[in-house]
């Protein structure tokens, strides 16, 4: 059973940047499990991206501890997803949004993935000593 | 990273602020080990095949769903073997 999509009253912002941790994250085989499970939370096929807070990425880092732990990320423009059709909607807390997909197939996995820069080296990652 | 060093699979994009993550046991490694029965409160071990896998505890499950919530501070190594069901 699905739950309700609530979405924040919030545009997105203007030059809004949002990453996907990790190198690997895109490719089809990951990308395929984290929109199964997005379409069975909310009846939408689409996947996570956090929004980096006016470039800043040591304030993502605050608002999401994990993003600290990635070595790598993935990063893509707001305008080139949604001009290359596929829109974000603002779900959950902030700074989480949902990059939407018609479809769960290969062919939507290649064009979004083309929308992607990277992986870059984070910013915001705290090595471990241990 | 060797993907049967930890128990369930994480997208990591999807922890929230709390370090709680959504995850699915028909999506993990264990999928195929019926001893495989992780319950709220039980530790286990999170991996994405590219970061060092993690520990964490699990708070909620329903049937196949499976939230965890991670131990920032505590990096899996060799972890897996205290992890539920491990031998």
């Amino acid at each position: 059973m699905t739950e309700p999509l609530s979405l924040r009253d919030e545009p997105a912002p203007t030059g809004l940047v949002v990453v996907r941790l990790g190198a690997r994250t895109m490719e089809d085989k990951l990308l395929l499990r984290s929109v199964e499970q997005c379409h069975d939370r909310w009846g939408i096929w689409g996947f996570s991206v956090f929004e980096v807070p006016d470039g800043d990425y040591e304030q993502l880092a605050r608002m999401r501890p994990i993003v600290a732990e990635r070595r790598q990320l993935l990063v893509a423009e707001a305008t080139a997803l949604v001009d290359g059709g596929f829109p974000l909607l603002p779900t959950l807390d902030a700074p989480h949004w949902t990059v939407v997909l018609a479809d769960a197939t290969s062919a939507q996995f290649d064009r979004v993935r083309s929308h992607f820069e990277g992986p870059i080296a984070n910013p915001s990652y705290r090595a471990r000593n241990d | 990273m060797d993907s049967d060093r930890y128990d369930l699979w994480y997208d990591a994009t999807t922890v929230g602020a709390d370090l709680v993550v959504e995850t699915w046991i028909s999506h993990s490694p264990r999928l195929a080990d019926e001893t495989f029965d992780p319950q709220p409160g039980d530790w286990v071990t999170v991996g994405d095949d590219e970061e060092p896998s993690i520990r964490g505890r699990i708070t909620r499950r329903d049937r196949n769903k499976v939230w965890v919530q991670l131990e920032l501070g505590l990096v899996a190594t060799d972890a897996a073997s205290q992890a539920v069901g491990h031998h």
